[in-house]
C-alpha cells in the first residue's frame, strides 16, 4: 500500500480524485488525508510522512512548487494535477514527472500509479523537483529551459539543453547526440523531442532530425539541401522543410 | 431647411451623460492618485470610458479595455456589463455601429441574467439609439418599448421621459405623427413635473417639429415660443437659435416674412458666435428668399428700401453658397442655387436664373446619385456584417442569397434613378462593378483566415450542449458511473479540439485520435447503437500526412444523426482513408437510413442537417483559394446507407 494525501484548494476536485481512488486504486493507495493549503499540506507531510503527493498547480495564490521549496525531506512521488496550466504541462516533461489532467481519467489514474510501484533509486524525485523548479522561472518567461531529464536504461540522465547537438529518431527510439561527443539512446519518440524542445531554438528539418539552430555550422544548398553541424555530422534537410528552415535560421 | 430640425432631433439622442472636459479632467486625477486595483478604480475607468464619448472616443475605448480587463479581475458581474456598455458607446460614437452592438449585447447578457434593472433600461436605451443611428426603426423602436417599462418599475423619471423622447424620434422619422406626439407630450409631462429644464426646452422644439410638419403652424409657433423662453432661461444657445430659426421657418411659410426674417436675422448672432457655418448656410438662405419675396409694405415694416431687395437677397445667396462650398455640403448648396434661380426669375433676370437653375440640376443629381453610391455602400457593409454574423448563426448560404438579391435590387433601383442619363449609367455601373469586386476581393483575402478559425469554432455547440444534456441526464437517473465516464472523455475531446483548432493543419494520426473519441461519446449518448471502424491504407503514414484539423467531424456527425439515429436496431461507420496519386481520399460510410428517406423523415430539419456539409464546403473552397488545389466533396447512395467522399490534396510535413 502506498500513502498518499491530496493537496488542492477546491474542494470538488479533492471529492472527485478521493472517490476514484477508492474505486479504482483501492488495493494500491490509502488516501491518509486530502488538504486545501500549501500550509496545511506542509504540517501533513511534517507529520503524516506520505509517499505520495497529489499536487495541485495552482493553490489559492500560491502554487505547488512553493511547497515543494519548503520540503526539505523529499521522501515522497509526486503526481501534480492541474487543468490547463500550459507552462506547467510543459515543465512535467521537461522534468520526467508526472501529472494528471482534471477532470481525470480514470485510466491515467491507474496508469500514472503503475509507474510509481517502480523501485527508484532514491535520489532521484529531488534530482527531477530540482530541475522542474530550476526549469519554471525560465518557462515562465518563454526562456529555454536549462535541463531536461531523461528516461534511461539504467534509471535517468540529466541533459542540460544547451549542450544537446542534435537528436535522431529510430523507430521508437531517439539518439541524442551531446557536445562533449557523448551519446544517448532514450525510449522516447522524436516527436516528444520536437514538442517539448521545437519552441526553444531547435527545428525538426527532417522526419529523422531535430537539430539545434545553435549549433549549425554551415547549410549547403540542393533539393532540401543539408546541414553540417558543430559535431562534423551531415544532417539532411527535408524538401518540404527547407523554407520554413531557413527562415528560422535567417531569424536568429 | 428641414436641417434645423434634426439638429434639435440629433441633440436630443446624445442628451443622456454630457460630460465636460472639466469632468474628465478631474476623473483622471483621481484615477492617477489611486492605483489599488479594486472596486473604487474600476468606478472611475467605467465612468470616464462613459465620458469620453463625446470627447475624445478613441480614449474611451482605451480606458473601456482597461475596465473590462479590471472587471474580469475582480470577478465583478455588474461593473463588467458597466464597462461593456461603456466600451460600447465610444464604439457608437466612432460609427461602429457592429461593434457598440457586440459590447452592448455582451452587457444585457449580463445584466439580464442579473436581473438589474437599472442597466437593463440604460442599455436597452443605448441599443435602441444605435439602431436609430443605423436607420433600423423597428429594432430601435423594440429596445426602447424595452427600456420604457423598466425604468417605469424603478419609477426612475428621467429615464421614463428619455425612453419617451427617443420613441417620439422613432415615430417622427417613421412620419406616423400622432403616435410621435403622444410619446413627446408624455416626456414633456415628466420633464414639466420633475423640473427638468434642459429635457422640457428639447422636448418642446421637438413637439414644435411634429406639429410644423403637421402643417398645425399656431401650434408649432406656441412650442417653439416655449422652447426659446425655456432656453434662454437654462442659457442653452444651440437651443434658442434653433428654435428662433424654426420659427423663422414656419412664420416664412405662413407668408409672414417680417416676423420671419427678424427671427432669422435674430438667429445670425449665435451661429455667428458658434462658427455653426451649416446652420448659417440655411439661415443666410432662408433671409434671402424672403427678401425677394415679400411685399413691398412687408419691406418697408422690415426698414429694408424696395431698390435694396434683390442685391441684398443675391448677396446672402451667394454667402449661404460660399459657406456651403467651405464646409463641403453640396446637399445644402443645390438648395441654394434653387433659392437664388427663383430670386433671379423674380427680379427679371432670366439669364442669370436659367443658369442658376442649370446649377440646381447638375447639383442635384450629383448629389442623389453620391446619396445612392452612400445608400449601397451602406447596404454592402450591412451585407458584410451580416455575412459574417451569419457564419456563426447557421443560416450563411440563405441569407447569402438573401442579401444578395436585396443588393441586385438596390443596383437596380440606382438605375432606373439614373435613367435619363444612359451613358453615364453604364460608365457608373461599370466602375461600381469594378468597385465591388476589388472591395469583395480585399474581404476575402481578410476574412479568409478568420472563416477558418470561425467555422472551426462550430465545431460545434449543438455537441457541446447535447453532450452536456447527456451529462445532466445521466445524473438525473443517478447513472453516476456513466455520467463520470462521459464526462472525463468530453474533457479530454474538449482539449484535443481547443489545441488542434489553434493549428490550421495536423497531423492525421491526432485528427484520428480525436474523431474517435467523438464517436466514442456520441455511441455512448445513444446507447452503444453504432460501432465504428477506422481503416487507414498502410501507404500512408499517419504522422508525416497534414490535415486540416476536424475536417471529417461534420460527415460522420451527419452519419450518426440522419443515418445512423434514424434506423431501427445497430448501424455501423467506416472511415477509410486511402491515397490515390498525390491526393487522399477519405470517406464515411454509414448503414443507415440513407439520404431520401433521411430527407422524407426529416423535412424540417432539412437547414440543420446541411449546415455542417456547408461549413466544410466552405473550408474546402478556402483551402483550393490558398493552396490552388482541387479538394473536393461528394456523396453518393449506398443499398443502405450513405457514403461521403472527401478529396484532399496530399501535404506531408517532411
Amino acid at each position: 500500500m502506498i500513502k498518499a494525501i491530496i493537496i488542492d484548494d477546491e474542494q470538488h476536485c479533492i471529492d472527485r480524485l478521493t472517490g476514484q481512488l477508492k474505486q479504482h486504486c483501492a488495493e494500491t493507495i490509502q488516501l491518509a488525508g486530502s488538504y486545501s493549503t500549501v500550509e496545511e499540506g506542509l504540517q501533513a507531510i511534517k507529520l503524516l510522512q506520505p509517499q505520495l503527493l497529489f499536487l495541485d498547480v495552482q493553490i489559492h495564490n500560491k502554487t505547488g512548487f512553493d511547497l515543494l521549496q519548503q520540503t526539505r525531506e523529499k521522501s515522497f512521488d509526486v503526481i501534480f494535477t492541474t487543468a490547463y496550466e500550459k507552462y506547467a504541462v510543459q515543465a512535467f516533461r521537461f522534468s520526467a514527472l508526472d501529472y494528471l489532467l482534471k477532470p481525470v481519467d480514470p485510466e491515467d489514474l491507474v496508469a500514472a500509479i503503475a509507474k510509481l510501484s517502480l523501485k527508484k533509486p532514491a535520489d532521484e524525485l529531488s534530482k527531477k523537483l530540482e530541475t522542474l523548479l530550476d526549469n519554471m522561472e525560465q518557462l515562465k518567461q518563454y526562456t529555454p529551459p536549462k535541463k531536461i531529464i531523461v528516461p534511461t536504461i539504467n534509471g535517468f540522465e540529466l541533459l542540460p539543453v544547451i549542450d544537446i547537438i542534435r537528436c535522431q529518431s529510430d523507430v521508437n527510439y531517439t539518439t541524442i547526440f551531446m557536445k562533449d561527443r557523448q551519446k544517448l539512446v532514450v525510449a522516447k519518440t522524436l516527436k516528444e523531442f520536437e514538442e517539448m524542445l521545437g519552441e526553444y531554438n531547435f527545428f525538426r528539418v527532417h522526419n529523422s532530425h531535430l537539430v539545434n539552430l545553435a549549433y549549425v555550422k554551415s547549410y549547403h544548398k540542393g533539393k532540401g539541401g543539408s546541414v553540417s553541424m558543430i559535431d562534423n555530422s551531415e544532417i539532411e534537410v527535408s524538401t518540404r522543410r527547407k523554407d520554413e528552415f531557413l527562415k528560422k535560421l535567417a531569424e536568429k | 431647411m428641414k436641417k434645423i430640425s434634426t439638429l434639435a432631433a440629433c441633440f436630443f439622442i446624445c442628451f443622456f451623460g454630457i460630460a465636460q472636459q472639466k469632468e474628465i479632467d478631474s476623473m483622471l486625477r483621481a484615477l492617477a492618485d489611486y492605483s489599488i486595483k479594486d472596486t473604487v478604480r474600476l468606478n472611475l475607468l467605467n465612468s470616464l470610458a462613459y465620458s469620453y464619448y463625446n470627447v475624445d472616443p478613441d480614449k474611451g475605448l482605451l480606458i473601456g479595455d482597461q475596465a473590462i480587463a479590471l472587471a474580469q479581475q475582480l470577478d465583478d458581474r455588474s461593473k463588467l456589463a458597466e464597462a461593456y456598455r461603456s466600451k460600447g458607446i465610444n464604439q457608437w460614437a466612432k460609427g461602429n455601429y457592429p461593434g457598440a452592438l457586440e459590447l452592448y449585447g455582451e452587457a444585457i447578457k449580463i445584466f439580464e441574467a442579473l436581473n438589474h434593472k437599472k442597466g437593463m433600461t440604460q442599455t436597452y436605451n443605448n441599443l435602441g439609439v444605435v439602431y436609430m443611428y443605423m436607420s433600423n426603426y423597428p429594432k430601435a423602436l423594440e429596445y426602447y418599448l424595452k427600456a420604457l417599462p423598466l425604468a417605469e418599475e424603478l419609477n426612475n423619471k428621467t429615464g421614463i421621459a428619455n425612453a419617451c423622447t427617443n420613441i417620439g424620434l422613432v415615430y417622427k422619422n417613421l412620419a406616423n405623427y400622432p403616435k410621435a406626439l403622444e410619446y413627446y407630450q408624455k416626456a414633456h409631462d415628466i420633464y414639466k413635473l420633475s423640473g427638468n429644464k434642459q429635457g422640457l426646452a428639447s422636448v418642446l422644439s421637438n413637439l414644435g417639429t411634429v406639429y410644423d410638419l403637421l402643417k398645425e403652424k399656431d401650434k408649432a409657433l406656441s412650442y417653439y415660443q416655449r422652447g426659446i423662453a425655456l432656453n434662454r432661461e437654462i442659457g442653452n444657445k444651440r437651443g434658442i437659435a434653433s428654435d428662433l430659426v424654426n420659427t423663422g421657418i414656419v412664420y416664412s411659410a405662413m407668408g409672414r416674412f417680417p416676423e420671419a426674417y427678424e427671427y432669422l436675422a435674430e438667429s445670425l448672432n449665435f451661429y455667428k458666435e458658434a462658427g455653426d457655418k451649416n446652420n448659417l448656410v440655411v439661415v443666410f438662405n432662408s433671409m434671402g428668399s424672403i427678401l425677394a419675396n415679400a411685399a413691398p409694405e412687408d419691406l418697408r415694416k422690415m426698414k429694408i428700401n424696395l431698390t435694396d431687395r434683390f442685391h441684398m437677397a443675391i448677396d446672402l445667396h451667394q454667402q449661404a453658397i460660399q459657406l456651403a462650398k467651405e464646409i463641403g455640403a453640396p446637399d445644402e448648396e443645390y438648395q441654394v442655387w434653387e433659392d437664388l434661380s427663383i430670386t433671379y426669375e423674380k427680379k427679371k433676370d432670366f439669364p442669370l436664373a436659367l443658369d442658376a437653375h442649370k446649377k440646381f440640376i447638375l447639383l442635384r443629381d450629383s448629389v442623389i446619385n453620391d446619396e445612392k453610391k452612400a445608400e449601397i455602400t451602406r447596404k454592402e457593409l450591412q451585407f458584410d456584417f451580416d455575412k459574417k454574423e451569419a457564419v456563426s448563426n447557421a443560416t450563411y448560404q440563405a441569407k447569402l442569397k438573401q442579401q444578395q438579391t436585396v443588393k441586385y435590387a438596390i443596383m437596380g433601383g440606382t438605375a432606373l434613378l439614373l435613367g435619363g442619363t444612359f451613358f453615364s449609367f453604364i460608365l457608373y455601373q461599370r466602375k461600381k462593378d469594378a468597385v465591388v469586386k476589388k472591395h469583395e476581393a480585399e474581404l476575402n483575402a481578410e476574412i479568409s483566415d478568420t472563416e477558418m478559425k470561425a467555422l472551426r469554432a462550430q465545431m460545434n455547440p449543438h455537441f457541446i450542449f447535447n453532450s452536456l444534456n447527456s451529462i445532466s441526464d445521466y445524473i438525473a437517473k443517478n447513472n453516476i458511473r456513466a455520467a463520470d465516464d462521459y464526462l472525463t472523455k468530453f474533457a479530454r475531446l474538449m482539449r484535443m479540439i481547443l489545441e488542434n483548432s489553434e493549428k490550421k493543419e495536423i497531423a492525421l494520426a491526432d485528427d484520428l485520435k480525436a474523431l474517435e473519441l467523438y464517436m466514442q461519446l456520441e455511441s455512448l449518448r445513444l446507447n452503444n447503437k453504432f460501432s465504428y471502424e477506422i481503416k487507414t491504407d498502410s501507404a500512408i503514414d499517419k504522422e508525416n500526412t497534414l490535415v486540416p484539423p476536424l475536417l471529417l467531424q461534420p460527415f460522420v456527425e451527419n452519419s450518426i444523426w440522419h443515418g445512423i439515429a434514424k434506423k431501427e436496431g445497430q448501424g455501423k461507420i467506416v472511415i477509410l482513408i486511402s491515397k490515390e496519386n498525390k491526393m487522399i481520399h477519405c470517406t464515411v460510410e454509414d448503414d443507415g437510413v440513407g439520404r431520401r428517406a433521411a430527407g422524407e423523415i426529416n423535412q424540417l430539419e432539412n437547414t440543420r442537417k446541411s449546415l455542417g456539409m456547408k461549413i466544410t464546403k466552405s473550408r474546402i473552397d478556402i483551402l483550393n483559394r490558398i493552396k490552388k488545389s482541387n479538394a473536393s466533396v461528394f456523396f453518393s447512395d449506398l443499398t443502405h446507407g450513405t457514403k461521403a467522399t472527401i478529396i484532399l490534396p496530399l501535404e506531408l510535413s517532411f
